[in-house]
């Protein structure tokens, strides 16, 4: 007699009762004990923007003052880009014009000398704070798998530079988690409800998975509906039995876990799409077509992506923020994700991350410049929704360009943050000392000849501050989502290491009155 | 004793309390006592049957009478079993795919060929090995100059090798793969010079060493033979496989390879793309110098590149870590994602030496895999009830459905039915063979959610929108008169209409007779309520809720 039969004879007479009950609810209420709204008590999001493969910052910022353009150019015969078509910037602490942005950049240059972009120069994944000889001698724990793609992606979603060796809190074990995630796992209780804090156009999924709380992942063209027939009907019978099936996990582990998304998407896809369209409809036709206006790309862009990804989340951010009188979900607090792929440049670089970097230029300001038009938007009463778009990716890459214009997987990178309240027009961190003459040995910047930078901040000092504007606040709830982040201020600290590495936030957003 | 079931399942769900006893006879004894016998290999029941086709086809299918039953049919394997069958799948007619500028595109011929070719499990395997040596023809560009498409020319010759090695040597393979010129584009083994056009010397590109390195062969971690991994002892953590150094070894070791041609190039230059022949080794752009590779060794000081090549992966294929790292990997695409360690440690046995002194024979790993305890019998085996098996990947799912449902791939009037298949595939989240980057579709190492440690790698592309994509799949394979029109036909006549008939048919078929009473309650439930409609429609409304249920989305 196989198991199957006897179960369900067994079955049969035990679980007749239980069909009438509702689906299987979600099982992962959130557990926020003390995130706060105090920062503002209006609507916030944060919204990633990965770049994936590698970006070259080493061409995203560039020192335009003789010396190090020289020693860039000289890392860089094929890839370097001359002073002259470099976009000049001025950021405050700096000599006037001591900077470029790569020619691609021409609206982050705008949004940067208008103090709405900062650059955070040099972050990257670290345990612990690390000098040239804490790398060569191996006396401080190195990231897991430097230079791997899918490790420093996962390193920089994360924000556990370590996996191999942490030891995690009995409720992160054995569970992928990202600092998105986990930011959601302790700030659910600022929304009411229980629609997801996070929701994932593209990037990387990780960055989106919290403990406890799951996100909302939506494919790029922002739809996530079941399909139905045309029997109203039939489809109440057909969903209401699917809603109560895909709950039937016969104690096998795999089952319960396909079960749980599939619930998750079951429960939320609907309230989300009526939240989108009547959220929507409240603004004014004028701003909704000032906004699409905003996101139509130029000539030359069939291939684009994310500037469609970054139109569906500016829809879902105003879906959430529009009170529910207006239709919305009257949600405090989101986290949105978006990707954009291709920069992982062995080869040929320049064009390809120049029409990459066009790309991105058009899509951050399209969403920066629709959060504009949202500020006086009485729909949303007096206090208009905030929202910082940050961009992460897997590394930096070699300075020194390889045999095929291209460059090679290095480590501590360039990074953009924009909105409304960025402290702009500066940089934070410090940028590395581009001389790789002689091999590069008395480059303190630099863990070998090529120019992989060992990073001036971490990922987590980075997220952090930007977990910490959205609500994140006592230090249990900091060392909940960020578990290296208190053992290496200590460190830095302890061993006497710059300003910047001895402080758990990195000071880009304008503080809350 | 069947139908018996099935007659007591429509007392009981009309709500009536039976008077006699339970029918089935005495109560079943607890689970600790059900001892679960060994199936002989050559007499199969049919469950087991069906289980070996989910592992080693993209899905099982009925012979509906048909005669001689196709080898691929449940019946046949019934009747000729596992060995034999597996012998009969090492020899049918392999399937190629056409990489010419008139075919229809690859992943489209990659569908047809699984719904309809006869080398299932060679196409089963190469899809397997396409996830592990990873090219994509996303990562090739189009010359808008030629007239040919360059990413399926090389896409086409690049999975047809992988079909044509998938029985032979490990070896064998990855010469092959680092040799073939859609890879040499993909990872930047074409045309990775150690040279500057002036004779100096210039740093080789490290892409294509280091990915061989971390997910061709031998992974990042050191491995003990039966899969798991090796940590250090005083500090916990995880022994790499391969330092920076060794990366950069062989990366100048693997120098100077360059499309086919006429000749080689001049010192710092190329030749032109070209993807009907393997790459080939000129030694002007290669660093001939001794690099230390794994384990100590040396590499002929003076060698050529074709020398070093070969130095370099006789040494990497010799390595302890790639008979568990390739192994369990193989297993988790068949078979189940968090398999015993002492089913990986049989199949690694059997990759270090098949019996006749050979390392690394793929026909006898997949035969080891597919005829091993932990894959066959009736069911999983009960001390790994709760661990065992896998999300179904996209690809497997869609054409699961499609050949229980004796699916016929209409391909006249232009229809394209396998673009029709991708199409699904890739709104549930695998764009076949467009993996998005050298990581596939999905990591081995991916937990499952929820899961504590446990891996459900195909979980990595489970997501509220994928999961939604494999219920729409579904309903438009079910209900939409789209799919008809894409030549995509199914055929419900095999599903009985008797709605207690057709419980037990999808039970005994489709879930090889592990149906949950659960299940089988709700799906009777929902077909009988007068809101399902027709005959035809409560088919399908069983269809769609026993293939979205989660005892189906697992394989098991």
């Amino acid at each position: 007699m196989t198991i199957s039969r006897r179960k369900f004879l067994q079955g049969a007479s035990s679980t007749l009762g239980a069909l009438a009950a509702a689906a299987t609810l979600p099982k992962w209420l959130g557990s926020a004990e003390a995130a706060t709204l105090s920062g503002y008590a209006g609507y916030r999001a944060t919204v990633c923007v990965f770049l994936l493969g590698g970006n070259d910052g080493n061409n995203v910022i560039v020192p335009l003052t003789a010396g190090p353009h020289a020693q860039y150019l000289a890392a860089r015969p094929n890839l370097g880009l001359d002073q002259a078509s470099l976009r000049p910037i001025n950021p405050v602490g700096q000599a006037a014009g001591s900077y470029g942005l790569h020619p691609a950049l021409e609206k982050l240059q705008a949004l940067f000398e208008q103090e709405r972009a900062a650059v955070l120069c040099n972050v990257g994944p670290l345990v612990l704070p690390m000098r040239k000889t804490d790398y060569t001698s191996e006396t401080v724990a190195r990231p897991d798998n430097l230079f791997s793609h899918s490790d420093q992606q996962d390193a920089w979603a994360s924000a556990i530079a370590n996996p191999s060796t942490i030891s995690l809190p009995l409720s992160l074990v054995g569970k992928a988690t990202g600092w998105g995630g986990r930011t959601a796992d302790k700030i659910a209780g600022l929304n009411p409800g229980e629609y997801p804090e996070v929701t994932s156009f593209g990037g990387k999924a990780l960055f989106a998975a919290g403990a406890v709380r799951q996100p909302m992942m939506v494919s790029s063209s922002g739809v996530l509906a079941f399909r139905q027939t045309n029997d109203t009907n039939f489809n109440t019978l057909q969903n209401d039995a699917l809603a109560q099936v895909v709950g039937f996990d016969n104690d096998v582990i795999l089952e319960a876990a396909y079960g749980g998304v599939f619930t998750t998407a079951q429960t939320f896809a609907t309230s989300r799409t009526t939240a989108r369209d009547a959220a929507w409809a409240t603004l004014p036709q004028t701003t909704r077509d000032a906004i699409d206006a905003l996101f139509v790309p130029p000539a030359g862009s069939a291939s684009w992506s994310l500037h469609t990804q970054l139109y569906q989340a500016l829809r879902d951010l105003i879906a959430g923020a529009m009170p529910t009188a207006g239709g919305g979900l009257g949600v405090r607090r989101q986290v949105f994700s978006v990707g954009l792929g291709g920069f992982d440049t062995h080869v040929g670089q320049g064009a390809t991350q120049e029409d990459l970097l066009t790309q991105l230029d058009f899509s951050l300001n399209a969403f920066h410049q629709a959060m504009t038009l949202l500020k006086t938007e009485g729909a949303f009463g007096v206090s208009p929704p905030q929202a910082t778009l940050f961009t992460m990716s897997d590394f930096g890459r070699t300075l020194l360009e390889n045999s095929d214009k291209g460059s090679d997987h290095g480590w501590g990178n360039h990074a953009f943050v924009i909105g409304d309240r960025v402290q702009g027009r500066r940089l934070y961190g410090t940028f590395p000392n581009l001389d790789l003459s002689g091999g590069a040995v008395n480059n303190l910047d630099t863990v070998d000849s090529k120019g992989r930078w060992i990073p001036s901040l971490t990922v987590d000092q980075y997220a952090y501050s930007l977990a910490s504007w959205l609500g994140l606040s006592t230090a249990a709830e900091r060392d909940y989502v960020f578990p290296n982040i208190a053992g290496y201020v200590a460190e830095a600290i302890a061993k006497g290491f710059p300003a910047a590495a001895r402080a758990y936030k990195v000071g880009f957003l304008l503080p809350d009155a | 004793m069947t139908r018996r079931l099935a007659l007591a399942l429509t007392v009981l769900a009309a709500g009536c309390v039976p008077e006699e006893d339970p029918p089935g006879g005495p109560p079943a004894p607890p689970l600790a006592e059900a001892r679960q016998a060994v199936e002989p290999l050559d007499t199969p029941s049919e469950e087991n049957a069906i289980r070996f086709l989910e592992q080693a086809t993209f899905g099982p299918r009925l012979a509906l009478g048909a005669s001689p039953a196709p080898i691929d049919s449940v019946e046949h394997v019934v009747d000729v079993g596992i060995s034999v069958a597996l012998t009969e799948q090492f020899n049918a007619p392999r399937s190629l795919l056409d990489g010419t500028s008139t075919s229809t595109d690859l992943g489209s011929q990659f569908f047809v060929n699984a719904v309809t070719g006869q080398d299932q499990l060679r196409q089963r395997v190469t899809f397997a090995l396409s996830q592990v040596l990873v090219a994509s023809q996303t990562g090739i560009p189009e010359v808008m100059a030629t007239p040919e498409s360059e990413p399926k020319l090389a896409m086409a010759g690049y999975l047809n090798l992988l079909s044509a090695r998938s029985f032979g040597t490990f070896r064998q393979l990855l010469d092959a793969v680092t040799k073939d010129p859609a890879m040499g584009t993909f990872l930047d083994m074409a045309n990775n010079k150690a040279f500057k056009t002036n004779g100096q010397p210039i740093e080789p590109n490290e892409n294509y060493a280091r990915e061989m390195l971390q997910l061709f062969s031998l992974g990042l971690h050191k491995l003990n033979e039966d899969g798991t991994v090796v940590v250090d002892n005083v500090t916990g953590a995880p022994v790499p496989a391969y330092t920076e150094a060794q990366v950069q070894a062989f990366a100048h070791a693997l120098s100077g390879w360059t499309y086919g041609g006429a000749a080689c190039p001049t010192v710092g230059k190329s030749n032109p793309a070209s993807y009907a022949q393997p790459m080939i080794g000129c030694d002007v752009n290669h660093d001939s110098t001794s690099k230390v590779l794994l384990r100590g060794f040396a590499t002929t000081d003076g060698g050529t590149a074709t020398k070093h090549l070969k130095e370099a992966l006789d040494n990497v294929v010799d390595d302890p870590n790639v008979p568990p790292f390739i192994s369990k990997q193989l297993i988790q695409h068949l078979v189940t994602s968090n398999p015993s360690t002492a089913y990986v440690q049989r199949v690694v046995n059997v990759f270090k030496n098949n019996g006749s002194g050979v390392r690394g024979d793929l026909r006898a790993v997949v035969r080891a895999i597919l005829e091993d305890d932990e894959a066959r019998g009736p069911q999983p085996p009960l001390a790994q009830y709760a661990t065992f098996g896998h999300l179904r990947p996209p690809a497997l799912f869609i054409t699961t459905a499609v050949r229980w449902l004796n699916g016929q791939l209409d391909t006249t009037a232009g229809k394209d039915p396998g673009a029709k298949l991708n199409s699904w595939s890739r709104s549930l989240g695998q764009y076949v063979p467009r993996p998005p980057s050298v990581f596939s579709y999905y990591p081995p190492h991916a937990p499952a959610p929820g899961g504590n440690g446990l891996l459900g790698p195909e979980f990595a592309i489970l997501d509220t929108a994928t999961v939604t994509a494999r219920a729409n799949f579904v309903h438009e394979l079910l209900y939409a008169t789209s799919t008809a029109t894409a030549g995509v036909l199914i055929d419900l006549s095999a599903v009985p209409t008797d709605p207690n008939d057709q419980v037990l048919w999808l039970g005994r078929y489709l879930l090889h007779d592990t149906m949950s009473s659960d299940l089988q309650l709700a799906v009777y439930n929902a077909v009988t309520d007068p809101r399902a409609g027709d005959l035809t429609r409560r088919k399908k409304l069983a269809l769609f809720l026993t293939s979205l249920s989660p005892e189906f989305q697992i394989q098991r």
